[in-house]
């Protein structure tokens, strides 16, 4: 298993990529596979970092292994419950231009990015488990 | 009138918005402009980019110009069809 702590603040997405830059040479990721995991772990770590509202200090933690073909990757923290996957806004994503709201896009692309993304509180962090075929 | 045109290279994550909408924001006078956004070089965006995007849309619009998108790269392409920025974006 493979895992990395990131602090609670944007600038930390850069430990993020460089994370993602190992795992594609650990595990020989074709360029699809490496463009959707950073997309989907950007869009979780960011929406994590924004909406947590835990202080800079605190830990965001990501553990990825590998079984046969698949990566299955937990992103932990310390926030207060929240399931994305039902707490966040719908996304729009048929309304016209005028109209069209913003809200939930990351989310949206993590469930379409990635095969199985599920969601648990484990005693006082919040686990999103997201799966992907590469 | 030549067009605007905005260049952006590499990636487009949360790292980097604050450049594009640093070139957005110096934009002088948009009206009635073709606002050109080459995207050859553009190699990720995430959902905030999409919303500068967005943004920039009904910004040029408003001001009856027009903004188009050129030359994304298949896997961007591929997150503009995905959350159904394809239909409401001027994309070549």
């Amino acid at each position: 298993m493979k895992k990395i702590q990131l602090h609670n603040n944007i600038c930390e997405l850069s430990i993020l990529f460089s994370f993602i830059e190992e795992l594609e040479k650990e595990y020989t990721l074709p360029p699809h596979i490496v463009f959707n995991l950073n997309l989907a772990l950007e869009e979780a770590i960011t929406n994590i970092i924004q909406y947590s509202n835990l202080p800079e200090s605190d830990i965001i933690e990501i553990k990825v292994e590998k079984q046969d073909d698949i990566l299955s990757i937990e992103i932990l923290d310390n926030g207060i419950a929240f399931n994305p996957l039902e707490d966040a806004p719908p996304a729009d994503i048929t309304s016209n231009v005028e109209d069209r709201k913003i809200g939930g896009l990351g989310i949206y692309l993590i469930k379409n990015l990635m095969d199985v993304v599920s969601y648990a509180r484990k005693g006082e962090q919040n686990v999103l488990i997201m799966n992907k075929k590469i | 009138m030549n067009p605007i045109t905005i260049y952006i290279d590499g990636p487009l994550d949360a790292l980097h918005l604050k450049d594009l909408q640093d070139k957005v924001d110096s934009l002088e006078n948009v009206e009635g402009q073709l606002v050109i956004l080459e995207c050859a070089e553009m190699t990720y965006i995430c959902s905030s980019g999409l919303r500068i995007f967005l943004a920039m849309h009904k910004d040029v619009t408003a001001r009856n110009g027009k903004l188009i998108i050129r030359n994304l790269q298949p896997l961007v392409k591929n997150v503009f069809d995905m959350t159904g920025f394809t239909q409401i974006l001027n994309i070549e």
